[in-house]
């Protein structure tokens, strides 16, 4: 009955219009929540009848209401900042290194250059007892240089290896998030839902997910997401996998003791350190291996060269009790450790009179082997491979050569975070010119859909009152 | 086509804005407080490391040069000594002619002459036994003991002090006492104090045949301490040439040094200044984005 249709558009009418005001409010209260993606209510008009000949509207319907993304957009935001997550990672961790190694090398290479400016003062002084006090001083001025170097940077690896648990357990939570949305989001699509929410935290997890490590998607024919990294599998279905991480024995690219990252499975766990290379987890594990383990090797080697260079020169010669063959430093037994354990002998550290300044007993003014070791810092004596071809440095250049290849990696990827940012930047400016809220714009259509909800209402109130008309003509 | 623009873009845009801005004011603002053109080495690496190695340079030349001004000291006390010695011996000559002159007249010259020509004798072992701090000059090595005694035995050795004034460059700052007084390894070289004792025997024995036989050694005793004090002085010279060239250095290594780590406080300041306005029109634009928002005309 034509009366009973007018009522029922207009039923319709406010029903439709009532979602969709409901959709743009939702917009409105979402507009600064991150990740949120904006809804359009789909309108779509009713089939009507045809009486007499002439077809009549059936009014309209709140068919769905979609999220409005680009999923092209979201998946380059994802791979662009696995590079920014390790481009910030790099930036930040070789910072604090910096920071360290420039302070720490700057005191190191004040203490090697008093060492031997005191060497020197003795050569022209031998007689005295003083000067050698003061020889044993600046030699533990030098000792406890390396070591405090050598200790910051230890400090700063240890540092890295408890950021990167934490790192773990984060992923870990949202791998577990994810996996947990991709079944729930199938079951709400087999009851024929539209879960746009679920969708967004999703999509939201995922970004998240990729400043913290790289990996590669792939989604099955359900919809659901798979993510592997490093060649492992972390989320297949609504299963997760977690990251763990052991202290493990030295390896070419890892010192001795430091966390290597395992993705478990039925066999217990899989190395999956060496491939993560981008992302926060991949940038920590850069800092750790390609800056700090290196820079550490390179401090041990010129700690080594200078206890043995020193020290056997100082064998030669007698102190002023005209005893021979001591060493002035602790003769280290390799590289490795040189800078941690770094320290003067026991005979010069009881007593400054065992430091020898000449060759021969009995002969106060024999400065010989004070000359000699004073020269050593003149000698090109640490080796350095430099594209190929080897490069020979003095002490002072090789510990100023450290400092400033951590300056060099610290500039690169300083510039590369910028750049990456901008990029990443960009490209949420383009998302959000798509998926985000505009307040002005939902204002406007609020308006334009509570025009069209009241006049509904209007419709609605016109058919009663012609219901009424009907009623009343039977009286 | 227009692009559009959400709200959590403009808020997010504003942030940003402002943030890079406190960032560079900032990094101004510690460049001004600190005067320091490099901050970190990642700001200029090769720079850094060079402006290192020239502070290197300049603290090791500073030493040499003190060590070598130290070794000019001691080579004038060994200078001085030399010239007391050969004034001695121009008095002892001038005794001895006139004491073996004075014989052939038939004075006895000697008699009287002997016991001054003893007293400089003596003078001359003193000043060879001269300390410097309490370093014996001219004990080489063995610098802790008298090197002569009065019978002239010596009890010092051949030991040569060398110090470093320049890289690699050594330079000794002690005379072979053996080869000034007893002219080991000389030309017509002359053990000076067994001329003087032949003199003084001569002397005391009023023997005018041992007086003349002093007489020329005497000469070449004076030549022996001359060609030692020209060593010395050609010590000298090195040294100060090497004192003057570090001087010269360091003033363009801390020229240069400075240059690279010192920053010019009028651009330091301007650059703060000029940091300061832009983040001042930054706040003032996020201002105007953020506030009187058009939503509040549509929903008048």
């Amino acid at each position: 009955m034509a009366v009973n249709d007018i009522l029922d558009i207009g039923r319709q009418g406010i029903t439709s219009n009532q979602r969709a005001l409901q959709t743009t409010a939702g917009n409105i209260a979402n507009a600064n929540t991150p990740g949120y993606t904006r809804r359009r209510a789909v309108m779509e008009t009713l089939n009507g009848n045809i009486a007499h000949g002439i077809q009549i509207g059936g009014g309209v319907e709140c068919k769905k209401v979609v999220r409005i993304h680009d999923a092209f957009v979201e998946k380059q935001i994802v791979d662009e900042s696995h590079a920014l997550g390790g481009a910030r990672a790099k930036s930040e961790g070789l910072r604090r290194v910096e920071n360290s190694v420039a302070k720490d090398g700057e005191a190191l290479n004040e203490m090697v250059n008093k060492f031997f400016n005191d060497m020197r003062d003795l050569s022209v002084n031998p007689e005295t007892s003083t000067m050698r006090n003061i020889v044993q001083s600046s030699a533990q001025g030098l000792a406890d240089g390396f070591r405090t170097m050598n200790d910051s940077l230890e400090g700063l690896r240890h540092d890295l290896d408890l950021r990167i648990g934490d790192n773990l357990g984060q992923i870990n939570t949202m791998t577990k998030q994810i996996a947990s949305l991709n079944d729930t989001i199938v079951q709400a699509e087999s009851r024929n839902e539209i879960p746009n929410d679920l969708y967004d935290k999703r999509d939201l997890l995922m970004r998240d997910l990729s400043t913290k490590l790289d990996f590669q998607t792939a989604t099955d024919q359900r919809g659901q997401v798979m993510i592997i990294a490093g060649g492992s599998t972390l989320v297949q279905g609504n299963d997760s996998f977690d990251l763990f991480a052991l202290r493990t024995p030295e390896t070419p690219d890892k010192a001795a003791g430091s966390l290597d990252v395992f993705v478990s499975n039925k066999g217990g766990g899989r190395q999956v350190t060496t491939g993560i290379k981008d992302g926060e987890l991949g940038g920590m594990l850069f800092v750790r291996d390609q800056v700090i383990n290196p820079a550490l090797r390179h401090l041990d080697k010129v700690a080594y060269q200078v206890a043995t260079s020193v020290n056997s020169v100082h064998r030669e010669g007698v102190g002023l009790d005209g005893v021979g063959n001591r060493n002035l430093f602790n003769e280290p037994i390799n590289e490795t450790g040189a800078a941690a354990f770094f320290a003067l002998s026991s005979d010069v550290k009881s007593n400054h009179e065992t430091i020898a300044a000449g060759l021969e007993g009995d002969s106060p003014g024999d400065n010989r082997i004070a000359l000699k070791i004073s020269q050593l810092q003149n000698d090109k004596v640490l080796e350095t491979t430099n594209l190929g071809s080897a490069e020979h440095h003095t002490i002072n250049e090789s510990i100023n050569s450290l400092v400033g290849g951590v300056g060099v990696h610290a500039q690169r990827e300083g510039s590369m975070f910028q750049h990456q940012q901008s990029v990443v930047d960009q490209l949420n400016n383009y998302r959000e010119a798509i998926s985000g809220v505009s307040l002005e714009e939902e204002a406007i259509n609020m308006i334009q859909y509570q025009t069209v909800f009241n006049a509904s209402a209007k419709a609605m109130k016109v058919g009663e009152e012609l219901f009424d008309t009907i009623l009343s003509l039977k009286r | 086509m227009p692009t559009r623009v959400s709200t959590a873009q403009i808020f997010h845009n504003s942030k940003e804005n402002v943030l890079n801005a406190k960032e560079k004011e900032a990094s101004s603002a510690e460049k001004s407080g600190s005067l320091k053109a490099l901050q970190r080495p990642s700001e200029a690496p090769a720079e850094w490391v060079i402006a290192s190695n020239l502070k290197d340079d300049i603290s090791v030349r500073d030493n040499l040069a003190h060590g070598a001004s130290l070794a000019t000291h001691v080579l004038t006390a060994t200078e001085n000594i030399l010239s007391q010695a050969q004034d001695i011996t121009q008095k002892i000559q001038e005794l001895a002619i006139s004491a073996a002159n004075g014989d052939i007249l038939g004075n006895n010259v000697s008699k009287h002459t002997l016991p001054e020509v003893q007293g400089l004798y003596e003078n001359f072992i003193q000043a060879l036994n001269t300390k410097f701090g309490n370093r014996a000059v001219l004990g080489g090595f063995k610098s802790d003991r008298l090197p002569f005694d009065v019978q002239g035995n010596y009890f010092g050795d051949d030991g040569k002090m060398e110090i470093e004034i320049d890289r690699g460059l050594k330079v000794p700052i002690n005379l072979n006492a053996k080869e000034v007084v007893y002219g080991e390894g000389q030309v017509d070289g002359i053990n000076i104090i067994q001329n003087f004792q032949t003199l003084i025997q001569g002397l005391a024995q009023n023997d005018k045949d041992l007086i003349r036989a002093a007489l020329p050694g005497l000469t070449t005793t004076t030549n022996q301490l001359s060609l030692a004090r020209t060593k010395i002085a050609g010590s000298m010279q090195q040294m100060e040439r090497a004192i003057n060239a570090h001087g010269l250095n360091n003033i363009e290594s801390k020229d240069a040094a400075s240059k690279i780590a010192e920053a010019d406080p009028v651009k330091v300041f301007s650059d703060l200044a000029r940091d300061q306005t832009v983040l001042r029109a930054a706040m003032d634009t996020s201002h105007k984005l953020l506030t009187g928002s058009s939503v509040d005309v549509l929903f008048k």
